[in-house]
Formats: C-alpha cells, sequence, structure tokens
C-alpha cells in the first residue's frame, strides 16, 4: 500500500468531476432553473477542470499510458509551470471552483466530487518526510477544519436562500475569497488580518 | 466476418435480451407514467420528466439485481461444473463474467444519469408550482396539504413557499439516499478505469465495497414515498378526466369533485435487488469459510529468477486443471487477497503455485519465505475457481500459448497429461497438444525444464513422441546467444535449457503455426488457449477467424483468453 501513487485516482476522480460539473451546468442552464447563473458557472469550471486534468502525469514507478492527444494540452498545462505542477495547489484551486457550484442542486454533485478529488489531492502533496501517522492526522485535521470553516462561511454569506440580482453577489464571493485566502495561508506575514 | 459470427453468436444474442430487455423496461414504464390515470395531476405540475425518471428507475433496479451476479464466483463455478453436459459455447460465455458486470456498471451510470437529470427537472417544477399564487391548478394541488391529520393526501413534496430544492434533497430519505449512492457510485466507477486496476489493484479493491452504501442505499430510497398518485377511492369519486376542468370549484359543497387524494408509491427496489445480495452475502459467506480451512506448507521451493514455488495440503480440496486460488498472508496483509493459478495436477496429492516477484506483496511473501531461521508464515486459501483451461481435454486438437509467466495454467494441463498417460487413460480426447512458450529471458525457464525434461523422457517411453509438440521463443536475446546457438547447432540438446527441442529466438510467425495446424488436422476441432497480453489475444484470435473454415465439418478453431 505505500507505494499506491494517489494522485494518479485523484486525476480520474478530478476528471469525472469536471464533466459532471459540465452536464449538471447544462441541464440547469438548459432549464432556466432558479439561479441558474451557477449552471453557467459551472460548465466553465468544468471545462477548466477538464483541459487541467486530462493529461496524466507520469507515474514515479512504472510506466504510464497516456491518454489519447493529451500531448495538445501538456504543452499549455506545463506553461503555469509549478502552479499546475504542485498538487497542494491543485487541491486548493479544485476545492475553490467547487464551492460556488455548491449552491445549485444541479451542480452539487459536481462539488462533492471535485472536493473529494481535492481532498486527495491534499492527502498526496503531504510532503513524504512529514508523514507519519500522527503528523499527518494533524495535518488533515487541520486542513479539514479549514476547508469546513469555509465552506460554511461560504453558506453563511448566502444562506441557502435566492439571491434576487447577480451584483448582490459580488461583496459576498470578495467576502468569501478574502476568507479563503485568510483561512490557507495562515502564519504567511501578508496573510489578510481576520 | 463469418468466423466472427460463428465465434460470437451467443455472446451477441445475450448482450441483446439483455439490452431489449432494457429497452422493453424503459418504455413500458415510461407509457404507464404517461397515461395512467394515477398520475394524471402530478403529470400536470410535472410534465414527462416524471415518467422519464421512474422508466430510469425501473431499469435501475433491473440493472441493480444484475450487477452483483457476474461477481458470484462460486457459483459461476458450480454452473460450469453442472453444465458439463451443455455445449462448449454456452459454457464459454461463462469466462465473460467481468465484461458484462462492467457493461451492466455502464448502463447503471447511463440511468442514474438520467434519473438525475429528470428528478432535477421535477424538483424545479414543484418549487415553481409551490411558489405560484395564481390560483392555477398547480398551486391548487401544491397546496394540498401536508396535515397528517386531514389525511396527508399531499402531493407536491415542497411543503413551504421558502423551502429551497436543496433543503428538500437533504432532508428526504430519497434526496439523501441518492446523493449518497451517486456519489458512491462514482468513487467506484473512477477508481475501477483500466489504469488504476493495473497500477493499483488496493485502490480499485477497497474503494469498490463502497458498494454497500450503494445497495443499502437503494433499499431505502423509495421509503418516503415522495412520488405520489392518486387513491383508488379518489379517482372513483372524482375522475381526474372529468374534474380536472372544475378545480376552482373543489371547495365549493354543491360541487360533485372533490379534492383529489394523494399516497406515494411503496418502495419497490428492495425487490428487485433482495435475492442477488443474499446469493452474494452467501458467496462471501462461503470464501471466509473456506479461507479460515487450514493449510498446511508440505515444501517451499526457491526457484532462480525470484521465483517462489510453495506445496500446500488443505482437507477436503479438490481442483481441476487450469483453475485459480486466491491466496492471503495475514503477516503481511490481512485483507489482500491475491489470484494464482495452481500448477500442480489434479492427480497429485498437494497443490502448488508458483509466485513471482511482481508487486510489493508478492515481494513482501517472497522474503519472508527466504528467512530460515523464522517459522514460516500462515497461508489462507481461498478456492479453486473455474476458467476456461478446464475445457483443454475436451478439443481434439489442443493449441496452448503461453507467454513468460502466463505459463504456469499450462504447467497443470501438461503434468495432468503425464499422470493420465501413466494410468493410459483411454478417455482422453486430446490427441495432439501444440505448446508455445513465449519468454524473455532464460532464467525463467529453469523451473518448468524439468517438467519438460520428465515429458519428454515419458513420451518416449511410451512411444507417443507426436503427442506433445512444443516450441520454445525467446524474444529477449542478443547477439551472443545466438552466436553461441548457432556454434553449438549439431549438439543433440539445446544449450539453454537441455532439451531436445532447439530453443527459437525471437516471436512465432502464428500464420505460419496456424496454417501448419489447419493443413494437418483438416477436419478437428482446435481449441486455442492463451495466457498472456492482450497483443497477443487479438493476434491469436485474428488467426483463429481467418483460419477457421465456414463449413462446420472442417477444421475450427476455437480461442479462449484467461483472465484474472
Amino acid at each position: 500500500m505505500g507505494q499506491i501513487e494517489w494522485a494518479m485516482w485523484a486525476n480520474e476522480q478530478a476528471l469525472a468531476s469536471g464533466l459532471i460539473l459540465i452536464t449538471g451546468g447544462i441541464v440547469a442552464t438548459a432549464g432556466r432553473f432558479t439561479q441558474w447563473y451557477f449552471g453557467a458557472y459551472s460548465i466553465v469550471a468544468g471545462v477548466f477542470v477538464c483541459l487541467l486534468e486530462y493529461p496524466r502525469g507520469k507515474r514515479k514507478k512504472g510506466s504510464t499510458m497516456e491518454r489519447w492527444g493529451q500531448k495538445y494540452m501538456t504543452s499549455v498545462v506545463k506553461l503555469f509551470g509549478p502552479l499546475t505542477r504542485n498538487y497542494y495547489v491543485r487541491a486548493v484551486l479544485h476545492l475553490l471552483l467547487s464551492v460556488p457550484a455548491g449552491f445549485l442542486l444541479a451542480t452539487i454533485l459536481g462539488t462533492a466530487c471535485l472536493a473529494i478529488a481535492s481532498g486527495i489531492y491534499l492527502l498526496v502533496s503531504v510532503p513524504p518526510a512529514h508523514r507519519g501517522k500522527r503528523t499527518l492526522n494533524q495535518t488533515q485535521c487541520v486542513c479539514g477544519v479549514k476547508c469546513a470553516v469555509l465552506s460554511a462561511c461560504a453558506f453563511h454569506v448566502c444562506k441557502w436562500s435566492s439571491v434576487s440580482r447577480l451584483i448582490d453577489l459580488i461583496p459576498s464571493s470578495c467576502q468569501a475569497l478574502i476568507w479563503a485566502v485568510a483561512l490557507f495561508s495562515r502564519g504567511h506575514p501578508h496573510a489578510p488580518w481576520l | 466476418m463469418g468466423n466472427w459470427v460463428v465465434n460470437h453468436w451467443f455472446s451477441v444474442l445475450f448482450l441483446a435480451v439483455w439490452l431489449g430487455l432494457n429497452v422493453f423496461l424503459f418504455v413500458d414504464a415510461f407509457l404507464k407514467y404517461e397515461t395512467a390515470d394515477r398520475y394524471y395531476y402530478t403529470r400536470k405540475i410535472l410534465g414527462s420528466t416524471l415518467a422519464c425518471a421512474r422508466a430510469s428507475a425501473l431499469c435501475l433496479n433491473f440493472n441493480s439485481m444484475l450487477i452483483l451476479l457476474p461477481v458470484c464466483r462460486s457459483l459461476l463455478s458450480f454452473l460450469r461444473g453442472t453444465c458439463s453436459f451443455c455445449s462448449r459455447t454456452l459454457r464459454k460465455q461463462l469466462d465473460h463474467n467481468l465484461t458484462f458486470h462492467k457493461l451492466v456498471a455502464y448502463m447503471i451510470c447511463l440511468h442514474t444519469a438520467i434519473h438525475i437529470i429528470a428528478h432535477l427537472f421535477n424538483f424545479d417544477r414543484y418549487s415553481r408550482s409551490r411558489q405560484a399564487t395564481d390560483g392555477s391548478l398547480v398551486s391548487i394541488l401544491s397546496s394540498l396539504s401536508h396535515d397528517e391529520t386531514k389525511g396527508g393526501s399531499w402531493l407536491n413534496p415542497i411543503q413551504f413557499r421558502n423551502m429551497t430544492v436543496e433543503y428538500v434533497t437533504f432532508t428526504s430519505i430519497a434526496g439523501l439516499t441518492g446523493v449518497i449512492m451517486t456519489i458512491a457510485l462514482i468513487l467506484m466507477v473512477t477508481s475501477a478505469t483500466e489504469f488504476i486496476r493495473r497500477s493499483y489493484f488496493e485502490v480499485f479493491w477497497y474503494t469498490h465495497h463502497l458498494f454497500i452504501f450503494y445497495i443499502l442505499g437503494l433499499g431505502i430510497h423509495g421509503i418516503g414515498g415522495i412520488v405520489r398518485g392518486q387513491t383508488e377511492e379518489s379517482i372513483n369519486e372524482g375522475h381526474p378526466h372529468k374534474c380536472a376542468e372544475y378545480f376552482e370549484m373543489w371547495d365549493d359543497h354543491d360541487c360533485r369533485c372533490r379534492r383529489p387524494e394523494f399516497e406515494g408509491q411503496p418502495p419497490e427496489s428492495w425487490k428487485w435487488i433482495l435475492a442477488p445480495v443474499i446469493l452474494y452475502i452467501c458467496e462471501r459467506i462461503l470464501r471466509f469459510y473456506r479461507s479460515q480451512q487450514k493449510v498446511v506448507i508440505t515444501k517451499v521451493v526457491m526457484h532462480p529468477s525470484k521465483v517462489l514455488e510453495l506445496q500446500m495440503n488443505k482437507r477436503g480440496f479438490s481442483m481441476e486443471v487450469g483453475q485459480y486460488i486466491f491466496v492471503n498472508c495475514p503477516s503481511i496483509s490481512p485483507l489482500e487477497w491475491h489470484p494464482f493459478t495452481l500448477t500442480s495436477a489434479p492427480e497429485e496429492d498437494f497443490f502448488s503455485i508458483h509466485i513471482r516477484a511482481a508487486g510489493d506483496w508478492t515481494e513482501n511473501l517472497i522474503r519472508a519465505f527466504e528467512q530460515q531461521y523464522s517459522p514460516i508464515p500462515r497461508i489462507e486459501v481461498d478456492g479453486p475457481f473455474g476458467t476456461a483451461n478446464e475445457d483443454v481435454f475436451q478439443y481434439e486438437v489442443a493449441v496452448l500459448v503461453g507467454a513468460g509467466i502466463g505459463v504456469t495454467p499450462f504447467a497443470s494441463i501438461l503434468k495432468s497429461i503425464w499422470y493420465k498417460f501413466q494410468c493410459a487413460d483411454h478417455n482422453l480426447k486430446t490427441k495432439k497438444i501444440y505448446f508455445y512458450w513465449i519468454c524473455r529471458e532464460t532464467g525463467a525457464f529453469s523451473w518448468f525444464n524439468d517438467l519438460l525434461t520428465s515429458l519428454e523422457q515419458e513420451m518416449e517411453e511410451l512411444g507417443k513422441v507426436g503427442f506433445l509438440n512444443y516450441r520454445l521463443f525467446l524474444t529477449g536475446w542478443d547477439s551472443n546467444i545466438v552466436g553461441h546457438a548457432a556454434l553449438n547447432f549439431d549438439k543433440a540438446t539445446d544449450i539453454l535449457t537441455g532439451l531436445k527441442q532447439k530453443t527459437s529466438f525471437g516471436r512465432p510467425m502464428w500464420d505460419n503455426e496456424f496454417s501448419t495446424i489447419a493443413t494437418s488436422h483438416p477436419k478437428s476441432v482446435v481449441g486455442v488457449f492463451l495466457c498472456g497480453p492482450q497483443t497477443l489475444a487479438k493476434s491469436l484470435r485474428k488467426c483463429c477467424h481467418r483460419y477457421s473454415s465456414l463449413d462446420p465439418r472442417k477444421v475450427q478453431f476455437y480461442f479462449n483468453k484467461e483472465n484474472f
């Protein structure tokens, strides 16, 4: 079990989540459900996630089978360098992308799946040197608490109620974003102070 | 094309019947919900998406019933054994159990998508009709009370105007179980892709146990009775076709039509999945019980090239050629079970497996057995389970192809032939065997060498040299080996293996081999058995199709692939 590269599964899960986000988004937009604009966001987020996750990363041990046609995307993904290579960045990115889609029933499945993929990436990005049992649990707990607080904050901001105008959403989203940055960069000299 | 049809007609028929049943169930349920009077008022709010959701639900029930059956290994082995009177083609279908399991899984995914999309529309329409205040039919229907004292005959599950669909989803049994089931399904599917399965089997195996949540969720999904239809009484009092247009007057005393009353459907998923779940539970209990029986290791042999041979005994264990067992070593990993083909013959008084170092578990096992001074680790065994190789003696002519470690099932077969000859078993249908072993390195030959040498001698003594025709191919050759072989060309035995048959270098030319066999046995049925990579399977399958004659009386090649 020690040699399992969980990131490979996280990649499959994230790709599937991207497709689910796109499907949910199309259904919500086509059906003009209440708050259907979250559906439109979901389509864009889903396409972005699919494009990012389509190139399969190279395994540390053994040969890797490339996905059909992935070389076209690989060159684009590589342009962003460490942003896309680093699994911690991916984990946080997926978590943030998944939150807005959680406000609409049609796309909430995509949120859950993308959040799970984000969780697996987070598990992988803990460096092996620190991967002792207790340290891992502590890190996981802290990350879990941060994610939970972030989600609670996001829900508090929108309170499961309909937002009558898109423009009302902007201050709430800004607040949520600042909270997100603060939570994940606590201790950094330039972190926003809550 | 003709050969493909002859070889695959049963699979095609089986799949056509399965697809046909799916289509039939979908259309039947769709029409029922679109036309039934019971759902007249429900359709007024929801439209055709009600029928869509219910039709896909019925297909989901049907496919969930089927999905557990192909993975009941013991049941399939039992069917194989009892159906020995069935034709070869029928028994071959049991080889494709995993393919069928995957197809049913894809169908479940498709119907889940249809079901969820239809219900998203349903919830949205319920929500809108709850919020409508224009006194239309839908708003009156939606306002039917949830109050239990007034009969609880509501239609719209959304009780209050400010209740969001998300709230209803996560607080109703149907919604919550639906979400849990779908997430379990998605996790199972993403961890079951070919890449993950082949590279990190444990991820697949442990995640796949989420099916327990899927089955449990499916069983209780319909308990809430969220799909409502009009009661019989209510229809008798006031038929919807007559009363629907007078909805504004339902509350008036002198109107013949009363407010319609609704009731939920009783859950029916459990009826579909109960039997397969019980069968599967029996299967797992049987596997566990068999694994608890004591296994005595009688001999441990360490072969070159890191191949470990274990000879074992277990009370009540009986096997056939080419079967496999699952092995567990609690001291290495308590929950991992790995399949290994049996390399001993049924006539021997022990059963053996050859294990090659190919990953974490196997390397740890070999290391544990290499320790000279610590006690031998305990082994648990489950099985044996049957595969296509049980059929090898039913063919007049058998072509056995093993690539690398894929030769192990054939070790069992060849040993069995040796014993059958010793007992002069005249019931043996097989008249000739062509054996091809394709291997990369010479070191891996050694444990098989002894077997082939003894077989060579045996054949000579019994005067049946022509019975077993074997060719060995070394694909990882270099110019040194070839040079050495060329120098020793005249020697009677091969310099690499010590066998009478010379080793060939490179890959076999299958076209030549097949045409030779076809011309030597123009009227026989030839069984081709492969244990090896997919690419080799493709070329062998192609050759089987090409060299099988369309006339059923002439030579026929049947292809069987071993798969785990």
